[in-house]
């Protein structure tokens, strides 16, 4: 059988909120700031990404056949595909691309899943840490035209039919889908594994591994669909508030002090 | 589907689906839903409909306290669909779908929740939209241009953006999808009122199939004792600095006395010390209690994510460097095994007197 997962390199959240932690708050920033800024900023695998990942690792263990990763985004995407691999996926297809918006990136995902692989599962994240639209695997879902099924913490597979446990906060449930199908992962099914130090060691470096294919996506498939448009305002958030500080000497009196504020404050 | 629906442009509502377990529909947001639905549709002059999926078991009551909102929002038509429990999520998407291909919507709002989330994304990828997801804020310009803005970046930027222009979407393009935030939802006054003109029709139908691609083989029932982080009014969270599983023992009773729930950063669901249902932030549960107590939390930008929507939040950690007292209104540096105890002492004797 063939696993077929989604890796979306992200922009690394801590890293961009340390750069604008000493720009003035409740500012607008100009849309071509936003993109340069973003351009600046490292970027990592998708955190969320791994479960997916470890999942279909976990499948392939054992149902046999292969692991494919597929990508859409800037070509710095590598080093999460590289480290996709030294984690145990078998070969990866990345298409490059600038930021596109879910729906062009769900356009591109579907057509590299239609021409390059012959995905029995598709297993993506719950969400992506930078843009969390929470729909990326429901759009690619109905572009294929597969069933599609989120918060998954179990998977096993029969018959070619699916059976899958869905956790949320209000359901948990048993549930069988026909194959082809996409799932997302919920972050709580399982532990991804870290890479192994063979991986390490045969994924880094410059060189791309054959076992990457890299390729420009169709400029037509992307027309119009690019994250940033000239509609959009950008503003930092201000989230700081004024503290007031407990200063006393020991413990029983802060204890008291902040007891009394809050019941003042009328919350206690 | 038995009956037509009106086909014309129109603001429709998706409400949560009622079940008999877990679902409410004063806990789904439904009278904030209706709140904005029907200012925003009056600001562009479309009518409004609602649509409702609903199990057997709702009692009246509860129904008609809901159709009577409905009607103080000007609400045209309200779509009441039966379906079964137990054909699952499937079938109910796939009911939903139906519905709205036969009403031809220009603007879909739903009320942020796990099943909203599921079914807008499936919804617009049959439809060929997009959604909006956690929409903050809306506004109309010129009567009809709609921009939605929304948080991003783990809430360190806002983005507003052109969602698209009402009134004239009729079958050219897509509907526009929005999932409306909880803080959107609960910050808008609640402005219902009774209306003279009752033009409320409600259309009843039954849909018993079941999915087609998706089938529920069982459910479990929901434990009552399940944390529900994001409904509680006060919330007493450890990370790390705990140490380890036995200071949430501590934070517990501190909770316990004050009428609370207890929670952590995902460093100690990590580490094993309380199971992930608790985790607050970003990838966890986001927080809109009237008080949250952090305790031995860094305040790293993902947890802050979480708890951005308390409306009070206490600090205590031995470090007044950490970035939590950035967020905090009141700051504590403290151990907490020293501090967290003398609190509980002074409650337990309040609580005597
Ligand atoms: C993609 C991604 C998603 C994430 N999502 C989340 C999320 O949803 N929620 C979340 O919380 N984290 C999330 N994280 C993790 C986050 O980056 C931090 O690692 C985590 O929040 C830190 O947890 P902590 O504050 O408990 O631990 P630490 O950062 O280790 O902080 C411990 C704190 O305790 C203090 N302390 C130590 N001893 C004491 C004592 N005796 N008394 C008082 N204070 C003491 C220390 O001064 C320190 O400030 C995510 C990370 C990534 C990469």
């Amino acid at each position: 059988m063939q696993f077929v997962v989604c890796i979306k390199q992200v922009r690394d959240v801590a890293a961009i909120s340390e750069m604008l932690s000493h720009a003035p708050r409740s500012v607008a920033i100009k849309t071509e700031e936003m993109m340069d800024l973003l351009e600046k900023t490292p970027g990592m695998m998708n955190p969320e990404d791994k479960h997916a990942l470890e999942a279909a690792l976990q499948l392939r263990d054992a149902f046999g056949g292969e692991v494919v990763c597929v990508s859409v985004g800037r070509e710095d995407a590598i080093s999460a595909l590289k480290e996709a691999m030294a984690m145990g996926a078998d070969r990866a297809e990345l298409w490059t691309t600038q930021e596109l918006d879910v729906s062009g990136s769900a356009d591109v995902l579907a057509t590299i899943v239609k021409e390059r692989t012959q995905a029995d599962l598709i297993l993506c994240a719950e969400l992506s840490v930078d843009a969390s639209t929470h729909q990326l695997p429901a759009l690619l879902a109905s572009r294929l035209g597969m069933p599609y099924l989120n918060g998954i913490c179990d998977i096993s597979i029969e018959d070619q039919k699916l059976r899958v446990r869905r956790k949320l906060p209000e359901e948990i449930a048993l549930y069988r889908l026909s194959l082809p199908a996409v799932l997302s992962i919920s972050p709580h099914a399982n532990e991804p594994r870290y890479p192994s130090v063979m991986g390490i060691v045969r994924f880094s470096g410059e060189k791309i591994p054959a076992q990457i294919r890299v390729e420009a996506a169709p400029e037509e498939m992307i027309k119009g669909k690019f994250f940033f448009t000239k509609t959009q305002e950008w503003t930092l958030l201000d989230n700081e508030r004024d503290i007031e500080w407990i200063a006393c000497e020991d413990a029983d009196e802060k204890a008291d002090q902040l007891l009394k504020k809050l019941n003042r404050r009328g919350i206690l | 589907m038995t009956k037509k629906s009106v086909r014309n442009p129109q603001v429709l509502l998706v409400f949560e689906p009622v079940l008999s377990d877990n679902t409410s529909l004063e806990r789904s947001f439904a009278k904030e839903l209706l709140t904005i639905g029907a200012s925003l549709s009056a600001r562009v002059n479309l009518p409004l409909n609602g649509l409702l999926l609903t199990s057997e078991q709702v009692g009246e009551e509860a129904r008609d306290a809901f159709y009577s909102d409905c009607q103080a929002s000007g609400m045209q038509e309200l779509m009441e669909i039966g379906i079964c429990e137990n054909a699952g999520v499937g079938s109910w998407v796939e009911a939903l779908s139906c519905a709205v291909r036969e009403t031809s919507p220009e603007l879909i709002l739903f009320a942020s929740s796990a099943f909203s989330s599921y079914a807008a994304a499936v919804l617009a990828g049959e439809l060929g939209a997009k959604v909006h997801t956690e929409t903050t804020r809306w506004q109309i310009h010129d009567q009809r241009h709609l921009y939605l803005e929304r948080h991003v970046l783990a809430g360190s930027v806002c983005v507003k953006e052109l969602a698209g222009t009402l009134g004239e979407r009729v079958d050219a393009k897509a509907p526009i999808l929005a999932v409306l935030s909880r803080s959107l939802l609960l910050e808008e006054p609640s402005l219902l009122e009774e209306k003279a003109e009752d033009r409320l029709q409600i259309v009843r139908s039954k849909w018993e199939k079941e999915g087609k691609t998706i089938q529920l083989i069982s459910r479990e029932p929901l434990l009552r004792q399940d944390v529900r982080l994001e409904e509680a009014s006060i919330v007493v969270a450890g990370g790390r600095g705990l140490g380890g599983p036995e200071g949430f023992k501590l934070l517990k009773e501190l909770a316990e006395l004050l009428g609370g729930e207890v929670a952590a950063s995902k460093q100690a669901v990590n580490l094993g010390w309380i199971s992930a249902e608790h985790q607050v932030g970003q990838t966890g549960a986001k927080i809109r209690a009237d008080l949250y107590i952090a305790c031995g939390i860094s305040g790293s930008i993902q947890h802050k994510a979480g708890i951005r929507g308390a409306k009070c939040i206490v600090a205590i950690n031995t470090d007044p460097k950490a970035a939590i007292f950035q967020v905090a209104d009141y700051g504590v540096v403290a151990d907490i095994y020293d501090v967290v105890p003398a609190m509980i002492k002074k409650l337990k004797k309040q609580s005597r007197r």
